[in-house]
């Protein structure tokens, strides 16, 4: 169930609002800043349910999706190995055909097919891999964009176009950007949370750091490792103090702090934060819930396969698995209201496969069921209508073979990758776009990463050239300068 | 509602919604094209304004008020009264040390019946070494100091154990009063500077200490372009820095809305170009040095050939004979010259860089003479071009110089805005056009200027703000001021604030009285366990560890970029830290067993408000202790937190501990 938002009191003044939020708010947007403003009916000045920075927001428009789940194949997943069918591939083996340019920033050599075999699938016949059987199931509801580019083929500053289209680290990110926009449906857990398991997946903090946003909208990062909920948030229990006690204790202070605003000035922050303690207290009692996987029944946990054996393994042979709790854990904050859920494959650039594409397919068999598990689950409970599961690494690899290995392995490739979303709004069994023959550029109905960032915050009721952030003298958007929002995969 | 009143209220809406974004508007359109340029207000030289004239003659203290007067008068508005004594002591003490004022230091200023007794507590203050604590992390939030670089692309981390040298610099400089104009021209070229010692070396940390970016593939290409990203960093940091002016932007094209153009920051990027990073500095004499050098270069030249010997198809005796000239050559090798350890900056070329196209150092434009910036190099009289090694010590002249119109107006807004909480520019790293104008801009040249003819004394300007009468306004409420001027632009109040995490911190361990006050050296290893000052904590550019995590919990800034306003949030996180964390409890049980030693608990109440409010407790306030104190019931008080330990941990969290006034 949705919680109804918690009221306590903002920072930042009125006029600070109004100039951050910048030039060109429109009409639906000011209702946010006028309520803020108190100039809403039912609202006075003094009241302190004015301006809950995390409080539900109107959106620029009605949204398709209220929340997003991120499925970050961090490491770039080989797109001509799972969702982009390249029959040329075979007919020309081990050659560079001169017709299309193979040419990337490093040295690759001639073309390699996929080993694994393609079919259609659904009642749309979109083309997928062996790799990924359980989401084939489900490709009817998923929308492929096949004709993804960025800007540079390198893993951080890929993986930060993706996570907060920029490639320095220093920018908000998505979550936190939508975390702004949009609030939360449930104050008392955090707006946007990002999930890994034994490790971040890279760069670590910049994939969901608020930068220059006020900091109540970063991410909270989860390491599935401790699922433990008290060791999630930090601090969430009092090691001394019952409930009883506790309250007694808020109950004086508050009345204190009641006493310093009364004797002596009106302002926004003391009582802000007279609110933030009141949260403080509410959420040590709702978040354990919310973070407990063990309420979930065993037929739930076998959909998304967990206590299956994971197969993939780094060169210590640990292994790593806990990707399907991720995906669990996911719905279980997203069904809550948390408004963003990102959650890493695995730590650092697990999908990178230089030395041999045949890796790829213990990662994939990790989180394929896990992935369509998540995909039924929501929409067996209604909610994939109005969340949207975006799947996507930072770039694609080469068709062409990688020579740093002894097996044939693939290089990154920026000029051409594969996404996928799914629910809130896309149209299912759709693939969007294409690569040239070989799946070495994206050609047709080309999607860049600010395209896609403009299309997801098209979807949640924003729109991303009026979602605007003024800081060090300018207006910063998640989509900088650029963005084209995709009406053709909107259903 | 029927649709005859929706539609007045819709027109009502749209009304105040056109109002509203009209506002806006204003704020956010770029300037006409006379506005621009060297006539912008930042860019024309720093006037000498005279003091104007007020209608209530008696309330200035210093002509500040006369400034911020003329402008109350203007509007309207009525200053509030003074704050009392108390309320202004302890303001001025977290504003000038970070620290609270000790209960005897309260009752001698409050017994201090003579006229200059504001200013005997400012000047005791501005003496005291943990005035230049205080104030050096405000510049070190600007230089983006830390103590470990970051390097996500190769997912690793490198220690920088010499970095705290470049902060007990700044924190030497300030307390020494070190003038501005040198405090500038020491940290940009220090290295240069003949006579500074090692001093010269540690303060170029400012740059040395920066980001370093690096590449995963290190292909040839990757290198180039990394390499122009940590000079971007340290353009950035000194444009923002020292001039206010977002230069970044021209990394690719004219900056849009300022007059600096792509070619500028070339020029300004070749000065670094010709910069290099070192982590240590010779002290013995340039020939002890050279023997040295050219021992460790023989060794190098025998060892590879050595190796080459014995891969070759050689003879064991010649072989035998290269090792034992070897081990010669090695015996006889100089003792390693004495060195100085230190992240610091050396000269590495004198020659100038083409722009980058669009911003790519691939493809190569114009080449462009190292020199200062175009809007900024008739005024500061250094047309000519940087020609000395890399140029940095004439770039650091030009910064620092007397008529360059914006360094002297950024610091004295960085100090104003530090005591006020506010700037009188209100974007303290951006005086370009897409920044805010002043909201005083004839104070703002007032206090350059005196800075400037003060000889730059950054303690002189502290000294006259802080007694200022317009410092000295209480932060009471008043509802006509506020519906004219809510955001208190034109300083009708004081506005309170939020004690910074390190004040914060340091006060709670001064209350407890379990502060250790150290100046200097390496950092702690962490500082929720730790009795040194906040400033003493380590800073990671990562926060992998519960150090950082606290600090960021609290509003420290991300040092990966250089910062000049902290924002402050309030989080339920932060709640949780002071309710439920283990720092704030020990803090909680230190309190009480501090005060258990008093006779009674009426005694221990009033010593606590003495220590942590720098007031008496009223009847209220004691009687709700008394009471929560006073709790019979069984479950009342668990054996491992006593009813005083948990009020004392109430006391420690209520707003009037977290903010000054």
């Amino acid at each position: 169930m949705p919680h109804l938002p918690s009221p306590h009191r903002w920072s930042l003044s009125r006029r600070e609002l109004l100039e951050r939020v910048g030039t060109g708010i429109g009409a639906v947007g000011l209702a946010a800043v006028m309520n803020d403003a108190g100039l809403l009916a039912g609202n006075n000045a003094t009241s302190r349910r004015s301006s809950d920075p995390l409080a539900a927001k109107t959106p620029h428009h009605p949204p398709r999706a209220k929340r997003l789940i991120h499925l970050l194949m961090n490491g770039g997943v080989s797109h001509v190995d799972t969702f982009d069918y390249k029959p040329l591939l075979e007919k020309y083996v081990g050659q560079r055909p001169a017709a299309v340019d193979l040419q990337t920033d490093r040295v690759t050599q001639g073309l390699m097919p996929s080993p694994w075999p393609f079919q259609r699938h659904g009642q749309s016949g979109v083309w997928v891999s062996e790799l990924f059987p359980h989401v084939a199931q489900c490709i009817d509801d998923i929308c492929v964009i096949s004709s993804m580019h960025t800007n540079v083929p390198e893993h951080m500053a890929g993986l930060l176009m993706m996570t907060t289209g920029a490639l320095q680290p220093n920018r908000p990110s998505m979550g936190s950007w939508l975390g702004y926009g949009l609030g939360t449906e449930n104050a008392d857990l955090p707006a946007f949370v990002s999930i890994c398991h034994k490790g971040k997946h890279r760069p670590g903090e910049p994939n969901w750091a608020s930068s220059f946003l006020p900091g109540i909208y970063s991410g909270t990062f989860v390491d599935t490792n401790s699922l433990d909920p008290k060791k999630v948030i930090p601090h969430l229990e009092n090691p001394y103090l019952t409930r009883s006690q506790q309250r007694r204790q808020l109950n004086l202070l508050l009345k204190l702090n009641e006493l310093d605003v009364e004797r002596a000035e009106r302002d926004a922050a003391l009582e802000a934060r007279i609110e933030s303690l009141e949260l403080a207290y509410r959420m040590q009692f709702e978040a354990p819930e919310a973070f407990d996987l063990s309420q979930e029944s065993q037929p739930t946990r076998d959909l998304y396969g967990i206590g299956d054996e994971p197969t993939f393994s780094t060169f210590g042979g640990r292994a790593f698995g806990g990707f399907a709790e991720g995906c669990l854990l996911a719905r279980r904050l997203s069904e809550r209201g948390v408004r963003v859920v990102q959650l890493g494959f695995a730590p650092d650039v697990a999908w990178d496969d230089h030395a041999n594409i045949l890796a790829h397919k213990p990662k994939a068999k990790d989180c394929d069921q896990a992935i369509a598990g998540l995909l039924k689950d929501l929409k067996s409970r209604g909610l994939l209508d109005e969340t949207l599961v975006l799947w996507s690494g930072e770039f694609g690899r080469t068709p062409t073979i990688d020579p740093t290995g002894k097996i044939a392995g693939r290089d990154h490739n920026h000029y051409g990758f594969t996404v996928w979303l799914a629910g809130g709004g896309v149209r299912g069994g759709l693939q969007y776009g294409a690569t040239d023959e070989f799946g070495m550029k994206a050609v047709t109905d080309r999607v860049h990463v600010h395209d896609l960032h403009a299309t997801i915050l098209h979807l949640m009721g924003l729109d991303h050239e009026r979602l605007t952030f003024h800081y060090s003298g300018r207006d910063f958007r998640l989509t900088d300068v650029s963005g084209r929002v995709i009406q053709d995969i909107i259903a | 509602m029927s649709r005859a009143k929706v539609l007045p209220a819709l027109t009502f809406l749209v009304l105040v919604m056109g109002l509203l974004m009209a506002r806006v508007r204003l704020h956010a359109e770029p300037p006409t094209e006379s506005e621009q340029g060297a006539g912008f207000w930042s860019f024309r030289p720093v006037a000498d304004p005279s003091v104007p004239d007020v209608a209530n003659t008696r309330w200035p203290k210093s002509p500040i008020d006369h400034f911020v007067l003329r402008r109350l008068e203007k509007e309207n508005l009525t200053p509030v009264e003074p704050a009392s004594k108390r309320v202004w002591v302890r303001r001025t003490t977290f504003d000038l040390i970070g620290l609270p004022p000790t209960p005897s230091e309260v009752t001698m200023f409050l017994d201090d019946t003579s006229l200059d007794a504001h200013a005997k507590v400012v000047d005791r203050l501005l003496a005291s070494p943990r005035y230049g604590e205080r104030w050096s992390r405000y510049w070190l939030d600007v230089a983006r100091y830390a103590e470990e670089q970051h390097i996500p692309v190769q997912n690793k981390y490198e220690a920088l154990p010499e970095a705290y040298k470049y902060r007990d610099w700044v924190v030497n400089a300030l307390n020494q009063d070190l003038p501005y104009d040198e405090f500038i021209l020491q940290q940009v070229a220090g290295d240069l500077v003949d006579g500074l010692g090692h001093e010269g070396w540690d303060a170029v940390g400012f740059f040395a200490l920066g980001p370093i970016y690096q590449t995963d593939g290190g292909e040839e290409d990757d290198l180039v372009r990394v390499r122009y990203d940590t000079i971007d960093d340290k353009l950035d940091a000194l444009s923002r820095g020292f001039l206010g002016l977002t230069l970044a932007c021209a990394r690719c094209h004219d900056h849009k809305f300022d007059p600096i153009s792509i070619e500028d920051y070339y020029s300004l990027a070749g000065v670094f170009y010709n910069t290099d990073y070192v982590t240590q500095r010779w002290l013995d004499p340039p020939d002890v040095v050279k023997r040295y050098l050219q021992a460790q270069d023989k060794i190098e030249q025998q060892t590879k050939r050595v190796t080459e010997a014995k891969q070759g198809e050689n003879s064991s005796e010649k072989v035998a004979s290269l090792s034992a000239e070897l081990e010669q050559l090695k015996a006889a090798v100089p003792a390693k010259p004495d060195f100085y350890a230190v992240h610091s900056l050396v000269d590495i070329g004198s020659e100038d860089v083409p722009v980058a196209v669009r911003g790519n150092p691939l493809r190569r434009g114009k080449m462009v003479p190292r020199q200062f910036l175009g809007v900024l190099r008739e005024a500061t009289d250094s047309a000519q071009r940087f020609i000395n090694g890399s140029g940095r010590l004439e770039l650091a002249h030009s910064i620092a110089d007397r008529n360059n119109p914006l360094t002297a107006r950024v610091m004295v807004n960085r100090l104003w805005q530090h005591h006020f909480g506010k700037g009188l520019v209100r974007t303290p790293d951006n005086f370009g056009t897409l920044g805010e104008p002043p909201t005083h801009q004839a104070l703002l040249d007032w206090l350059a200027h005196l800075l400037m003819e003060d000889g730059w004394s950054l303690k002189r300007l502290h000294r006259e703000i802080v007694l200022s009468a317009t410092y000295r306004l209480s932060s009471r409420f008043n509802e006509h001021n506020f519906k004219v001027d809510g955001d208190n632009k034109w300083l009708w109040r004081m506005s309170p604030r939020r004690l910074d995490v390190e004040a914060w911190r340091d006060a709670l361990l001064t209350v407890t009285g379990e502060i250790d006050l150290q100046l200097a050296g390496p950092s702690v290893d962490d500082v929720l366990t730790a009795s040194r000052r906040t400033l003493y904590a380590p800073v990671r550019r990562d926060p992998r560890f519960a150090n950082d995590k606290f600090l960021r919990l609290f509003d420290f800034p991300n040092p990966w970029l250089s910062n000049s306003q902290r924002t402050v949030t309030t989080i339920p996180l932060q709640q949780l830290f002071m309710l439920n964390g283990e720092f704030v409890t020990a803090r909680a049980r230190a309190l009480a067993a501090r005060l258990a030693n008093l006779s009674d608990d009426h005694i221990r109440i009033e010593r606590a408000f003495d220590l942590l409010f720098a007031r008496p407790a009223t009847k209220e306030e004691v009687t709700l202790a008394l009471e929560f104190l006073s709790q019979s019931r069984s479950d009342a008080a668990p054996e491992n937190l006593s009813l005083w330990e948990q009020y004392a941990q109430v006391l420690l969290c209520t707003n009037e501990f977290l903010y000054v006034r």
